[in-house]
């Protein structure tokens, strides 16, 4: 009975579940080869051919300093992904949100006439806040 | 001043709202004038001339025998002041007064500047305003000599630096003596050394700390002398006065009869006047040049620390979206007046400001067709006119006008002493102290500061006063050349350790060359545009140039040092002093 519930779990399985399957491989695998994750014996391969051992990242206690510029680096990179979406993307389809009108505004007229500036103004103030707070839990900062 | 120090900056609050409100007295003080016969001349001679003893009166009290506070205004200056101080820095007299009319001209596509000359200010946030004020440089060139070790790359930086601010400088004593000569009434080249004194005043004697404090002052008068006009405006046509708001309706209006007057130049449609590939270079060159302009980067080094740095960064765009967010506002009112007024109407009766401003030029109409009537191509005006003229669209007294000519001086004014402080410190602190006599006492380099922030000015009004109109046309070009030539450098200094003093200035050089080039020859070579881009977008060229160089240099050559590495740990966390001793 047991056996009959596994073959009949094997055969049934939806597609999509493969498919999901299919691409956490997927990335398993390219974690694997790029960041160099697994087994010892990639190691050598992964240095001739990229330059730097792999070496699992998570699992050498980093320095508190290393810990404060990665966690830095990766707001700059949040920050400059909106900073990019609102100072271009979105404009990208102006004539589409053109026909969207609000308050007599165009939406693709008023995105760039005050919608991306308000973004911007806000963004600042948030990666500031978001930074001093970075620095506080790294005591790293001026206080 | 000196002595109260601790009880200045204590007391801003109390001091600065005095003092606007005390303006606000003024204004209205003069309106009363008005009403009792005083002619409009005088009018004139007072905004003018009270506004620059004021500004004068702050930058004598300000004067000062300390480097730091003479270089980075003793880094003192609280974010929400800098905030205001970079506002008036960075609006010129071509923003305050000629951004409207740009937005009136081109329609949705003149809104690339508006972005443009906004977005950058997330970039100087994240890249570069807390690490360069953690470095604890006196100038832009002086950090990339420390970081990339040496005279090359600091000798590049002062090249590029004198690039982009010089002709800018020019054009706002210009924008100042055009301001002057017309509502003081005197000729051209006189009015221009005016203005020349009114710059001179506030920057001689105390340097940045003299330059923070009127500019802050002029902030206050040219965010007032903007928003009052449009706000009237904005009441009188829709009862309720907040203009960007309201202008939503105007773009309606202004759609319906657009139709009806069949014209084909939409307001709001996009890409009529650029192409899409032109309008988004438009905005990645002037947001890039933004991040690296050296007189706009120097202004973070004045906060008290690395936080506060961050957050005055977030003020300056605040302060500085008041005016940017407003100015399509403006250009709706005035397209809507003159679609509703102007145009249709009998060319003989047509409203008095359209005359007042025909009579010097700046409103042109020519009957094509000879119908008496006024159509839409008939009539051209210039970009100035947009905000000059609202005040006599508006139906209001002469003493808004005066008023509005009072913030167009204040915005020159401002922009002229930064960009000016910016030239001469470079040349008397990374010149003079760094290359040619660092022996010198403080007593001495500030001697030189003072005497060769003269020179400077004195140079440039004389040029302005020769109506150079290739340098004025030049303005644009700021941009691009600072975009290339420090942006790429200024960025990898902080962010990518591998970069290399070689690389650096490999980089700097390569930017550079390739803008300037690509500028020049477009412009006078008859060289063929690149993909069709226009010539004020050169950094499209310019900045993939420099990064490509700076990387690949970097990596053929030796990592930098051990010293250098550590250097630049140091420069990436707030905590500690600031790092270099100037002595």
């Amino acid at each position: 009975m047991a056996a009959d519930e596994d073959n009949w779990l094997e055969k049934e399985r939806p597609i999509s579940n493969q498919c999901t399957k299919g691409i956490l491989a997927f990335f398993r695998l390219s974690q694997v080869i790029i960041a160099g994750e697994g087994k010892q014996g990639n190691r050598k391969w992964h240095k001739a051919l990229f330059g730097f051992p792999n070496i699992d990242r998570r699992r050498i206690p980093m320095s508190s300093n290393v810990q404060y510029w990665e966690k830095t680096k990766k707001l700059m990179w949040t920050v400059l992904a909106i900073w990019f979406f609102f100072s271009f993307v979105i404009h990208f389809f102006v004539k589409a949100l053109n026909n969207i009108v609000i308050l007599g505004f165009p939406m693709g007229f008023y995105f760039a006439a005050q919608g991306s500036l308000i973004v911007f103004v806000v963004l600042i103030f948030w990666y500031a806040k978001k930074q001093n707070a970075i620095d506080e839990e790294h005591g790293v900062s001026e206080t | 001043m000196n002595q109260t120090k601790g009880g200045f900056i204590e007391n801003l609050h109390k001091i600065y709202g005095i003092y606007a409100g005390g303006f606000l007295g003024f204004v209205v003080f003069l309106a009363i004038l008005e009403q009792l016969g005083v002619p409009n001349r005088v009018i004139g001679y007072l905004f003018v001339f009270l506004t620059i003893a004021v500004y004068a009166f702050i930058g004598i009290l300000s004067r000062t025998t300390q480097l730091s506070e003479y270089y980075v205004a003793g880094r003192q200056v609280p974010p929400i002041y800098n905030g205001m101080a970079t506002g008036s820095d960075w609006m010129s007299g071509a923003s305050f007064v000629g951004m409207a009319g740009s937005l009136y001209l081109l329609g949705y596509d003149g809104l690339a500047f508006v972005l443009g000359w906004t977005g950058g200010y997330v970039l100087v946030a994240v890249l570069l305003a807390p690490f360069l004020r953690k470095f604890g440089a006196y100038t832009v060139p002086d950090f990339l000599g420390t970081r990339y070790g040496g005279n090359a790359a600091r000798t590049l930086g002062i090249l590029v630096l004198f690039a982009c601010s010089f002709t800018y400088v020019t054009a706002q004593i210009y924008a100042t003596g055009i301001i002057a000569s017309r509502f003081l009434g005197m000729p051209f080249e006189v009015a221009v050394f005016v203005g020349l004194l009114g710059i001179l005043v506030c920057s001689m004697l105390g340097g940045m700390r003299a330059v923070t404090w009127t500019q802050v002052a002029q902030y206050i008068i040219l965010i007032i002398a903007y928003l009052i006009p449009v706000i009237w405006l904005s009441t009188v046509n829709y009862g309720i006065p907040l203009p960007q708001l309201t202008y939503g309706q105007a773009l309606q209006e202004i759609a319906v009869l657009e139709q009806q007057v069949g014209i084909t130049k939409l307001h709001n449609a996009p890409f009529t006047d650029y192409d899409p590939l032109n309008f988004f270079s438009l905005i990645f060159c002037l947001m890039l040049g933004t991040a690296a302009l050296p007189h706009i980067l120097m202004r973070f080094f004045t906060t008290p620390s690395v936080r506060d740095a961050r957050k005055s960064v977030g003020w300056s765009l605040f302060f500085i979206f008041l005016l940017y967010f407003t100015a399509p506002a403006y250009a709706a009112f005035a397209k809507l007046e003159v679609l509703k007024n102007v145009v249709g109407q009998q060319i003989a009766s047509l409203p008095r400001w359209v005359d007042i401003w025909g009579q010097i030029g700046l409103v042109k109409i020519n009957d094509a067709n000879a119908d008496g009537i006024l159509q839409w191509a008939e009539l051209t005006i210039n970009r100035d006119v947009v905000v000059l003229a609202t005040p006599e669209i508006a139906g209001l007294p002469y003493v808004i006008a005066g008023l509005v000519a009072a913030g167009g001086l204040a915005a020159a004014l401002s922009t002229a002493d930064g960009l000016l402080l910016a030239i001469a410190n470079a040349l008397s602190h990374d010149v003079y102290y760094r290359m040619v006599n660092p022996q010198a006492d403080s007593k001495k380099r500030l001697i030189v500061a003072r005497i060769i922030l003269v020179i400077v000015a004195v140079f440039a009004a004389w040029l302005a006063s020769t109506k150079p109109s290739d340098i004025l046309s030049m303005v644009a070009w700021a941009f691009s050349i600072a975009a290339s030539g420090l942006f790429p450098a200024l960025v990898l200094g902080v962010w990518w350790k591998r970069t290399t003093n070689a690389g650096a200035v490999a980089g700097m050089a390569a930017g550079f060359a390739v803008c300037l080039i690509y500028l020049l020859g477009t412009r006078y070579g008859g060289m063929g545009l690149w993909f069709g881009i226009k010539n004020i977008s050169a950094g499209m060229f310019g900045i993939p140039a420099a990064f490509l160089t700076t990387v690949v240099v970097s990596l053929m050559t030796p990592e930098p040092s051990k010293e250098m590495q550590d250097f630049v740990d140091q420069m990436r966390i707030p905590k500690g002093d600031v790092m270099t001793d100037m002595g």
